[in-house]
């Protein structure tokens, strides 16, 4: 009892009123984006039968292809083209596990409804119908969902790999590799100090945003020393500039055949595209 | 059977839809409460089922057609709760997406397919196999009752669809005694709706939902809560149910062989065309412009814009039955998370 602080050894009933603070603020936006920087890196795992399937596709053609893919869904004035990716696209999320679909999904209907919301002024200016609202939402839904798709199935090293097989200079390879490792790594700091803040955090608090602001600065300093170490190790080391990576063998049967696939998807667009400007 | 918008009265569309939402929240917490996570996954692929039988359409005696709805294969498979709700997410997309069945109409719908069907369907098979001696009964007998419930489902269905057509002439006229919404009485509508049903879309339904309840008990037994058999509870790879799911909706252009529309369904010119006049309470009705009308697509043939609209539904029913298991499972845990901090 003699050790006890004056405030915990009051006589008399003890009156702690709950605030209705909530740390919605904290763990709805700081939480989020750390989690979401710490898991830049996690991709890599195949979820369903399609993913292990693609999986097989070496890499570089899998981002050569999502580039065509992507470039086919935003160049398409028809919206037969994009229903038909969106049904591929589709298919691919039913054969996943739900956590899967709902980080795609979460993410891809956002940005639809953003690229909606921005498109929807132009219906009633007259500037263009509501059809090509729903077709900006449908583009954007799928190339995202694409986007994701490879993100989560392609860990961060075989995308690296693939990036040099494309014949990119090592030094683009390199920066791209140390920002997302960074990125990564920044991302792991600042969750664990959110959730020692919202570990911390008692009563009612007020300065949210400062407490959001001190997070992002302790971070901001962390990338900072990091950058530093990173630079004086490769200076120890002797770094001249050449990044090597490992190559992946392009024709494979899987590459072959993803080949054909994406190969089939540029003959269909190509053919609506045409059949478009006939009509017209 | 897809009733649409403006055939029924406002007022018969608010009584349904009302009576439908006891239904709907009793069946929610029935399907919260008795499927796990991987069961309420399946769900999805059960309500694709439905959704791919919807679409293919048998030509009926009389120059109509018809289809099967699979309300009591869901109920067989999962319970008859979970049909409900299974055929009604089935039903809000096709009425949204496809233009299929009425937007106001949505509660006469699922009260006549998500409701009646799978109930009665379930309620038939349990009363045909006997109370407590399901374990003794042969795989022919539970075939068999399986087969009288779908038929027995979906003519029940079909009945109160044609009760609900019959009775407007009667009960919503204008001042010169015309009739306001569907133009036909219930002399015409009940046997024109019923006598095909009872001899060609009755069996179709009989048949879809032996051979698909056969094909799941085969391959993914584990899956089957409602009626499972004695000893074959386990093992639920739904890799062969994929399969099936993908090749319905290849095959759903078989549909568009029937010719004709289903009886009620016509589009209002095709109706004044029969009737000679355009009933006073449809002219200038409500009109809901679905993104893919008739399950079709513009400058696509219909056989692929068909086909393509039956991948695109059944896979949104399967990612959203499946986001569902997904956030219901998070919130389960999450519970179980604060108990065990309490």
């Amino acid at each position: 009892m003699a050790d006890l602080p004056d405030w915990l050894s009051e006589a008399g009933p003890s009156a702690y009123d709950p605030p209705s603070d909530r740390e919605g603020f904290l763990r709805g936006n700081v939480l989020r984006l750390a989690g979401a920087l710490a898991g830049v890196r996690a991709g890599g795992s195949a979820a369903s039968a399609v993913d292990r399937a693609l999986g097989r596709v070496p890499a570089a053609l899998r981002l050569l292809g999502l580039v065509v893919v992507v470039g086919c869904v935003s160049a398409a004035t028809n919206a037969l083209f994009v229903w038909v990716v969106l049904a591929i696209v589709l298919c691919q999320l039913a054969l996943r596990p739900p956590r899967r679909i709902a980080a795609v999904a979460g993410t891809a209907l956002a940005a639809a409804a953003l690229a909606a919301l921005l498109a929807l002024p132009a219906v009633p200016l007259g500037a263009a119908p509501p059809s090509s609202v729903v077709r900006m939402a449908g583009k954007t839904f799928v190339s995202v969902s694409l986007v994701l798709g490879l993100t989560q199935g392609v860990a961060w090293g075989r995308l690296t790999s693939a990036l040099a097989s494309l014949r990119l200079p090592g030094s683009v390879t390199f920066v791209l590799d140390a920002a997302v490792r960074d990125v990564a790594l920044l991302g792991r700091e600042a969750m664990a100090l959110s959730e020692a803040l919202a570990l911390r955090s008692v009563g009612r608090n007020d300065g949210k945003a400062a407490s959001a602001a001190g997070v992002m600065g302790v971070a901001f300093s962390k990338a900072s020393a990091l950058a530093s170490r990173q630079a004086e190790a490769m200076a120890c080391r002797g770094f001249d500039g050449t990044y090597p990576v490992s190559r992946e063998r392009l024709a494979t049967p899987a590459g072959i055949g993803y080949v054909a696939g994406v190969a089939a998807l540029v003959a269909l667009f190509a053919w609506l595209e045409h059949a478009m400007a006939v009509a017209a | 059977m897809h009733i649409p918008d403006n055939y029924l009265s406002p007022q018969t569309n608010g009584v349904l839809a009302c009576a439908m939402i006891p239904v709907w929240a009793h069946c929610a917490r029935r399907v919260r409460r008795d499927l796990d996570q991987g069961h309420l996954a399946f769900l999805g692929v059960a309500a694709a089922f439905s959704f791919l039988l919807m679409m293919f359409n048998v030509p009926l005696p009389g120059g109509t057609t018809g289809h099967a709805v699979g309300g009591t294969l869901v109920a067989l498979l999962l319970g008859p709760e979970a049909a409900c709700v299974a055929v009604s997410v089935a039903l809000a997309l096709q009425a949204l997406l496809f233009g299929d069945g009425g937007v106001l109409a949505f509660g006469a719908n699922c009260f006549n397919m998500a409701f009646v069907l799978p109930f009665v369907g379930y309620g038939v098979y349990r009363h045909v196999m006997g109370r407590g001696r399901e374990a003794q009964a042969g795989p022919a007998r539970k075939r068999a009752a399986m087969a009288v419930g779908a038929w027995c489902g979906i003519n029940a269905a079909t009945l109160c669809a044609a009760v609900e057509l019959g009775i407007q002439p009667a009960l919503f006229r204008d001042a010169a005694g015309g009739a306001l919404f569907c133009p036909y009485p219930l002399s015409v509508s009940v046997p024109a709706m019923c006598l095909p049903c009872l001899l060609v879309a009755g069996a179709v339904e009989a048949t879809a939902t032996v051979g698909i309840y056969e094909f799941v008990r085969r391959t993914a037994p584990g899956c089957i809560v409602a009626t499972p058999d004695a000893g074959r509870t386990a093992g639920s790879s739904l890799v062969p149910v994929s399969f099936l799911v993908l090749g319905l909706a290849v095959a759903t252009p078989l549909g568009l062989l029937a010719q004709g529309d289903a009886w009620g369904e016509w589009g209002v010119p095709a109706l004044a065309e029969r009737v000679g006049a355009v009933p006073a309470g449809m002219e200038g009705g409500f009109a809901f412009g679905a993104l893919m009308p008739d399950y079709s697509l513009a400058g696509l043939p219909s056989f692929a814009g068909y086909a393509l609209s039956a991948v695109i539904g059944a896979a949104s029913l399967v990612i959203a039955f499946k986001l569902l298991s997904g956030a219901l499972g998070r919130t389960a845990s999450d519970a179980g998370d604060e108990g065990a901090k309490a």
